[in-house]
């Protein structure tokens, strides 16, 4: 075998090493992005799963406990159905003035999305929102 | 004024392309010169207009107040797109100007290329600037008073990290342009890569710094308890990195054998592109990302530019793909220049798996419809490996010799280093360190340390049975005489340093979350803290509430508190939270201050972060040795030219 053909075996095993650490890195940490709509469309289909989730944040239905600490909030679709969220965690400073949140976690048995990470936002600090005026 | 700057440009791209007179490449050199002195006038009205708070210009009005620290008005210049991007044209046309104006000699045929192509990227930002995203837009009628800045860019951090991290991005169009002049010339030779060697190091300098402080920034503000948390912006400062780290190396090869030579052209231009899409992540919003942005016209105009450069570059390389045949060819399968290959495609592979991962949301939902995203677990199962393999590398490859390496010269070389590493793996796993991922990132730069050290002891011995030296001359001269070499090693050293840090805080990191009323006691790891009520006080406008906590270590109670705090800025609906750090060589003891109710009872996230001042430290040493590194060696030269006159 000349020194050539073993360079590519090589290279050809490297790469292959990185595409099977990309692969079975993949298929555990996935998460599916979905809106507050598609979710109540599935229905119970993606009870379980790893879930990324958009929706508005209805503002009278936050709730927090300090001592546990629980978050507890309904995201809205735009068609108006919600979904019930609780966060084990500490409220954000910015839940006030969030308009909408992107969070991630899993849906357990009774329909509650049971977050791992909440990312508000908070259009008024983005300028496009402003330049309107 | 702005648009003058545009119309400048313009007219010297024109001219530059039309290089057969020599009066039009002047005129072209010149316009590159103004192009840099109008941007230069732009930036500082536009600062000046910060600092005088002049809110006529609805960038400063959207970004600043005129109770703003002044260096937070000065920092407020680059907090939008406006002024980022402004920051980037400016950097470019200075640059530029650098480059043109002080040309290295071998490569004067270049230049008017090299111009052409630095004009056509400054014609695209300075565009975008004067049609896309105004920097000048006026205000009607004048506000009295300010938006202010945001909160959480008031800080150092977010003072040094933008510019740094785009002196990085911008720096990496010079190299690039020279690629491209060396391709439309048809030159054949090496001459690009050694008058960009600098211009390459320079970039990379910035770019490291600039993530760095991004991740300090990180750290230290956002309060979460990390510093990095593969964020498509952070994946995006990232990837040039990546891609640079690997072009600073094959170019080595380039420059000592003559090989790599399609690699390096294509991977200048990955690069140049990563730092563009790095850009146009961050300024465009595409990715939901804690930085959240959102432009789309701007992103439209900024893929468009991309898939231009892409092609016209790509066609270029292909073209003149006879210019790029290697004078030699790969010796033995184990040799110096394989472990140089083997470092080039980790370093790309993983720049691979993170644009892959950063960019899949936006594939999966072309393709399937469904948004689909990759947590940081991809981002830590792929790169943690591949990582750990760099770093042996590191260690293997400055000791591994050209051509063919034999097995009595391994020996010698990896005798000890490997015995090290075995007896500190042995030593880790009985000592307790328990996590694979762990023992082996130790493992790995206590193997690193070894050959690092063999390497100085052996160039020292060396010298001292030359000269007779003593051992601190011997070290100081071998040093200072081959920096490029040894400041390459203090770059090395200092990524151990940087791996040590990351290792421990990401195998050992301790977090609590306590809700406790005043007189109770926290206790996390070796540390007390006692929490006694809050306070409140107030800075200007903004309003800051704080508890201060008495910690106490292995019973020694430290005379300061740590304060933990929540600052209210006028105009911000929300709180911002300041975290309480104390700070050691051995670990940091990181307070957030959550919330609290009327009878004063608190909420806190404590956490304990061992060995991170380790990855700030190795920051330090890195800008030393790459700016050792790169500092031209004078004297040796002139020496040496003495000499070959003398012989004339």
């Amino acid at each position: 075998m000349n020194k050539r053909t073993r360079l590519f075996i090589g290279v050809g095993v490297i790469l292959a090493a990185i595409a099977f650490l990309m692969f079975s890195a993949f298929s555990g940490t996935t998460m599916y992005y979905y809106k507050v709509d598609e979710i109540l469309a599935k229905g119970g289909g993606v009870t379980g799963k790893p879930l990324r989730v958009q929706g508005a944040i209805v503002p009278e239905s936050v709730s927090f406990d300090i001592q546990v600490p629980l978050l507890k909030f309904n995201l809205r679709g735009e068609s108006g159905g919600t979904i019930p969220v609780e966060y084990k965690g500490v409220k954000p400073d910015n839940m006030a003035q969030a308009t909408s949140a992107i969070v991630e976690g899993r849906i357990d048995s009774k329909g509650v999305l049971v977050a791992s990470k909440l990312l508000l936002q908070c259009p008024s600090k983005y300028e496009s929102e402003r330049k309107g005026s | 004024m702005a648009f003058l700057v545009n119309l400048y440009a313009l007219g010297a791209v024109l001219i530059g392309i039309r290089n057969r007179d020599r009066r039009f490449l002047e005129s072209g050199k010149n316009g590159i010169g103004a192009v840099a002195l109008l941007t230069t006038f732009a930036t500082v009205l536009l600062a000046y207009q910060f600092m005088a708070s002049d809110f006529s210009n609805s960038y400063v009005f959207n970004h600043s107040a005129t109770d703003l620290p002044t260096l937070y008005k000065f920092s407020a210049l680059w907090a939008g797109n406006e002024g980022s991007l402004l920051l980037w044209a400016w950097l470019l046309a200075v640059y530029a100007a650098a480059a043109v104006y002080f040309p290295r000699r071998e490569a004067e045929e270049m230049l008017p290329y090299v111009s052409a192509v630095l004009l056509a990227i400054s014609l695209f930002f300075t565009f975008i600037l004067n049609f896309v995203t105004l920097p000048f837009a006026s205000m009607n009628p004048v506000p009295a008073q300010g938006m202010g800045l945001n909160p959480l860019l008031q800080d150092p951090g977010m003072v040094i990290h933008p510019p740094t991290l785009y002196a990085g991005y911008v720096g990496f169009t010079v190299p690039f342009a020279y690629a491209m002049a060396f391709l439309f010339t048809r030159k054949v030779g090496d001459t690009w890569i050694k008058v960009t060697r600098r211009w390459t190091l320079w970039s990379w300098l910035f770019l490291s710094i600039g993530i760095i402080f991004g991740a300090q920034w990180a750290y230290v503000v956002l309060g979460w308890g990390g510093y990095w948390a593969w964020d498509p912006v952070e994946n995006a400062s990232l990837l040039p990195w990546l891609t640079g780290t690997a072009f600073l190396h094959s170019v080595m090869i380039q420059e000592r054998k003559g090989m790599l030579k399609i690699w390096n052209v294509m991977l200048i231009i990955v690069t140049f592109l990563l730092t563009v899409f790095g850009t146009f992540l961050s300024r465009s919003g595409v990715l939901a990302s804690v930085h959240a942005f959102s432009d789309t016209t701007l992103g439209a105009w900024f893929l468009i530019f991309m898939a231009t450069t892409l092609a016209a570059s790509l066609y270029l390389a292909f073209d003149r793909m006879p210019l790029l045949r290697e004078d030699n060819q790969f010796e033995a399968v184990l040799s110096k220049e394989s472990s140089f290959l083997l470092n080039n495609l980790l370093l790309v592979g993983s720049a691979f798996a993170v644009f892959w991962g950063t960019i899949f949301p936006l594939i999966s939902e072309a393709v399937r419809g469904v948004k689909v995203t990759v947590g940081p677990g991809f981002f830590n199962q792929v790169n943690v490996p591949i990582g750990l393999v760099l770093i042996f590398l590191v260690g293997i490859c400055p000791l591994i010799p050209w051509r063919k390496a034999s097995w009595n010269n391994l020996k010698d070389n990896f005798l000890y280093p490997v015995l090290i590493l075995m007896v500190f793996l042995v030593a880790g796993y009985l000592g307790g360190i328990r996590k694979i991922a762990a023992l082996l990132g130790f493992g790995s730069a206590a193997f690193v340390l070894t050959t690092l050290a063999l390497e100085f002891y052996r160039g020292v011995r060396a010298r001292r049975r030359m000269t007779g030296e003593s051992i601190p001359v011997a070290l100081g001269r071998l040093v200072f005489r081959n920096r490029r070499r040894y400041g390459g090693y203090l770059v090395h050293l200092s990524i151990i340093m940087m791996i040590v840090g990351i290792t421990g805080s990401s195998a050992y990191q301790v977090e609590k979350v306590y809700t406790v009323k005043p007189g109770q006691v926290m206790s996390i790891g070796n540390y007390q803290l006692r929490y006694s009520g809050l306070g409140e006080t107030e800075q200007g406008r903004v309003g800051i509430v704080y508890a201060d906590l008495t910690v106490t270590e292995k019973g020694y109670t430290y005379p300061a508190p740590l304060r933990a705090t929540k600052e209210f800025y006028p105009n911000m609906d929300q709180p911002t939270t300041r975290v309480g750090i104390k700070g050691g060589l051995k670990e940091d003891l990181f307070v957030i201050l959550n919330g609290w109710e009327k009878d004063m009872t608190a909420n806190f996230k404590i956490y304990v972060n061992p060995l991170v001042a380790w990855i700030w430290l190795g920051e330090y040493l890195l800008v030393a040795a790459t700016v050792f590194a790169m500092w031209p060696q004078r004297r040796r030269l002139s020496r040496a030219n003495l000499v070959s006159q003398a012989a004339d």
